[in-house]
């Protein structure tokens, strides 16, 4: 996957503010400890790498990572907090 | 001649490819108890391999051995309590680090284990491949590629398997390491544990139990901490934990340090073994999955699978399909003939009298009626099977999210309620077993409550003779409203359960979309037939007692010899006198004041009493409470015309009746279906009074409204 590197610093944000295309790596979590268990049985894990698949205010977002989608709803989505580590031009 | 039996447990993550694997293992040999995937109960199958009998159990899907689900708790009870001789954990290749954080605590299980690598065509087009041989070592157990839809790599898998029963000691398994903080409390704990409780008499090591209790997992606690005397001492040993877990400086809990450790175990193991180079052509089914999740082209593409769905289902169900194929009749005909064959074979035999009623109008009548929905159930699920194993399904419940949300559902509930007759024609025995892929247990409840809501194919006889009889000019609209109506219904009544009865937050989604990927018809025949086997169990039971009361009912007591003489000439007014002389006529009789205020007379009442047994029982009993015989529900045209011209009636009272018939008690074939998915009476009843005070407060509401607004009473 082909990546442009951004060229201001990276700020955390929630997922859910991310748009499509963006390469983001997970960074902490604001939910409580049930939440993250759940996130982390289906592999988001603190440092794994995702590609903002689909991203919207109302719906939530859905994720790629090389061996996976995950389709998160909007709570859930803005309680995972990314950097941003790139674009993807796929 | 076989020997020694053995016990094979299938674990996996959901969407591993677990039930086609253990349909490819088990062929038809096997028993469903109940569905896998999302239920409590396990499916199992016994085959025959080298003169061994082998048990092989489907596990529900689980990614962790932490029971977070009903699912994981279900998979996880069964490797502490039945003792499989070797684990097969289904490993879905092409989503490899994933898959092997379950993979690793069951390695921590020390129970025997094969892995069966699936999928791994699906990889291969991802770009991925897999060592396997390499996987093996860093394990140390043996892994066996398979594609378990193409049954590839299966009797390998067996030999693998049985392999690793007579090897003992086992393998050398790997061995998460967790790092110093954890590791010397895990040391402790599996020294008090080993010390003090007969815990590790089962299966599982004493390592496994200290780890579960670093985990902080609640159920496992409690089984160490209430086990001898280590209570205390296991407390202490989680306090210091949890007081020196740190990572990077920062605190943490041991639980975090442990799952941290799998995850980079993991990702260690796929790093050596995975080899990844460019591959396009997923690209398309990208741009797909778009148009499947996009609001504006989702829902048109929705509408079209459903439809399809939809009218497969009813017109083979119906005979139209089959019809072009040059068959007449049809599998409900079939069905309905069969009885019908039956009951004229009994009147052969049996003398006219109580026994010959009980027989044909009690037991054939009844359970042949609910009988009818096994076609429907069959190409239903066969159906829906197909459109879950493509992967649609999972898109699906991404797109409902949103709007069902309101209401307390989830994207999910919009399946069953669209099978239910949302779309009018369906049947909610399909649809309220649809909720199994429900997660959520409160919105599954909810869903399952408000899906006889909606139109079924029994309630429009009903609705078909009162149109005739008085809204003639606008029967479309009528009917497009009462669609309308049942979805208001549906979703007002699901608010109301999520608010007053079911309460709770609404659940996380978080949700797995899988691989879109071809379904195979050998799975989908299997889960068809084995909704199917369980609604025929019900049929030989519940619904044949309910059956047997509700003629009872209608039957006793019986008028005296003396008056049956004197209307012996007029068989309508003999039925007529009968039913009114008999318990359901007395009920209907005595519950007036109840459904007065509705606008309902007795003969009204008995009518939505027969319609308990099946709703379009209601034609019929209407029929024979208005004298004319034994009116058939195809011939409800004579009973429309004799309710027009009859002037207790009107078209405001008739449009109360519809709504009161649309909401009021479910069917006993649908009652039936709700005991049996949420294992309670207690639903069954909650539903039947539940259902019948909402139609009662809609019908009131309904009737003194439109008395006030002049349209009639």
């Amino acid at each position: 996957m082909e990546t442009l590197m951004e060229s201001t610093p990276s700020v955390l944000m929630p997922l859910s503010d991310c748009r499509p295309g963006e390469l983001v790596t997970v960074s902490g979590f604001s939910g409580d400890t049930e939440m993250q268990n759940r996130l982390e049985a289906v592999g988001i894990f603190k440092g794994r790498a995702f590609r903002v698949f689909r991203s919207s205010a109302r719906s939530g977002a859905i994720v790629d990572s090389d061996d996976m989608r995950l389709a998160l709803d909007r709570d859930v989505a803005g309680k995972i907090l990314v950097r941003r580590s790139g674009h993807s031009l796929g | 001649m076989a020997t020694q039996s053995l016990c094979f447990g299938l674990v996996g993550n959901p969407n591993a490819g677990k039930t086609t694997l253990f349909n490819a293992l088990t062929g038809a040999r096997q028993h469903v108890a109940n569905y896998p995937g999302v239920t409590v109960e396990k499916r199992t199958g016994t085959i025959t391999v080298s003169n061994r009998i082998i048990e092989i159990v489907d596990l529900p899907g689980a990614y962790t051995l932490s029971a977070h689900s009903l699912d994981e708790q279900v998979a996880r009870d069964f490797l502490l309590q039945s003792s499989p001789d070797v684990l097969i954990n289904v490993v879905d290749a092409s989503n490899l680090s994933r898959n092997l954080l379950l993979t690793l605590q069951l390695l921590e299980f020390g129970v025997p284990m094969v892995v069966a690598l699936n999928m791994g065509d699906l990889a291969r087009q991802r770009g991925l491949a897999i060592n396997h041989k390499q996987l093996a070592g860093e394990l140390g157990v043996p892994v066996v590629p398979v594609v378990a839809s193409r049954k590839e790599g299966v009797q390998e898998l067996l030999a693998a398997a049985l392999k690793a029963v007579k090897e003992d000691p086992p393998h050398q398994f790997a061995q998460v390491q967790y790092g110093q903080a954890i590791d010397s409390h895990l040391g402790e704990l599996e020294a008090i544990v080993s010390r003090h409780g007969d815990l590790t008499a089962g299966q599982a090591p004493a390592r496994w139990w200290a780890i579960k209790c670093l985990e902080e997992d609640r159920l496992i606690m409690d089984r160490v901490i209430n086990d001898g005397a280590g209570g205390r001492q296991v407390l202490e040993v989680l306090r210091a934990a949890r007081k020196q877990s740190t990572a990077e400086g920062k605190p943490t809990s041991p639980a975090r340090l442990i799952s941290q450790s799998r995850f980079h175990y993991a990702e260690e193991i796929c790093r050596r073994v995975v080899n990844r180079h460019e591959s396009g052509s997923r690209r398309w089914l990208d741009r797909l999955d778009h148009l499947a999740i996009h609001p504006l082209t989702g829902w048109p593409i929705m509408m079209m699978i459903f439809g399809a769905a939809y009218v497969f289902t009813f017109s083979t169900a119906n005979g139209e399909i089959l019809r072009w194929a040059g068959i007449t009749g049809s599998p409900i005909s079939w069905i309905e003939s069969l009885f019908s064959l039956m009951a004229q074979g009994v009147e052969a035999v049996v003398p006219e009298g109580i026994l010959r009623s009980l027989l044909v109008n009690g037991i054939i009548n009844g359970v042949g009626g609910v009988l009818a929905f096994v076609p429907i159930i069959f190409l239903m699920f066969f159906v829906i099977s197909l459109i879950d194993d493509s992967g649609y399904m999972a898109r699906l419940a991404f797109l409902l999210h949103v709007p069902l949300r309101m209401f307390g559902l989830q994207g999910k509930s919009a399946l069953a309620m669209a099978v239910s007759g949302g779309v009018a024609g369906g049947c909610a025995v399909p649809g309220i077993m649809a909720t199994r892929t429900l997660s959520d247990p409160r919105e599954r409840i909810a869903t399952i409550l408000v899906c006889p809501f909606l139109n079924c194919g029994a309630k429009l006889p009903v609705y078909a003779m009162l149109i005739a009889a008085f809204f003639q000019r606008a029967q479309g609209m009528v009917m497009l409203l009462l669609t309308l109506l049942s979805w208001t219904f549906a979703l007002g009544g699901a608010w109301l359960l999520r608010k007053f009865v079911v309460r709770g937050e609404p659940a996380p989604l978080v949700l797995e979309l899988p691989p879109y990927h071809r379904p195979t018809l050998q799975g989908a025949l299997i889960q068809a037939w084995s909704r199917v086997q369980l609604y025929l169990r019900k049929a030989g039971t519940f619904i044949l007692a309910a059956s047997i009361l509700l003629w009872v009912l209608m039957s006793f007591p019986r008028l005296g010899a003396q008056e049956r003489a004197a209307l012996a000439h007029n068989q309508g007014a003999l039925a007529q006198a009968e039913l009114a002389h008999s318990f359901a006529g007395r009920l209907g009789k005595t519950i007036q004041p109840i459904t007065r205020p509705l606008g309902f007379e007795w003969r009204t009442n008995i009518a939505l009493i027969g319609g308990v047994a099946a709703k379009e029982v209601v034609v019929s009993t209407l029929g024979t409470a208005y004298s004319l015989g034994d009116v058939e529900a195809d011939r409800s045209a004579s009973l429309s015309q004799r309710l027009a011209a009859d002037p207790h009636w009107s078209p405001l009272k008739a449009f109360c009746l519809i709504l009161f018939v649309m909401l009021y008690a479910p069917c006993v074939g649908t009652i039936a279906a709700i005991v049996q998915e949420t294992r309670s009476w207690k639903w069954g009843v909650f539903s039947t009074i539940y259902s019948t005070g909402f139609a009662w407060i809609v019908a009131f509401v309904v009737f003194q409204g439109g008395r006030l607004l002049g349209l009639g009473g």
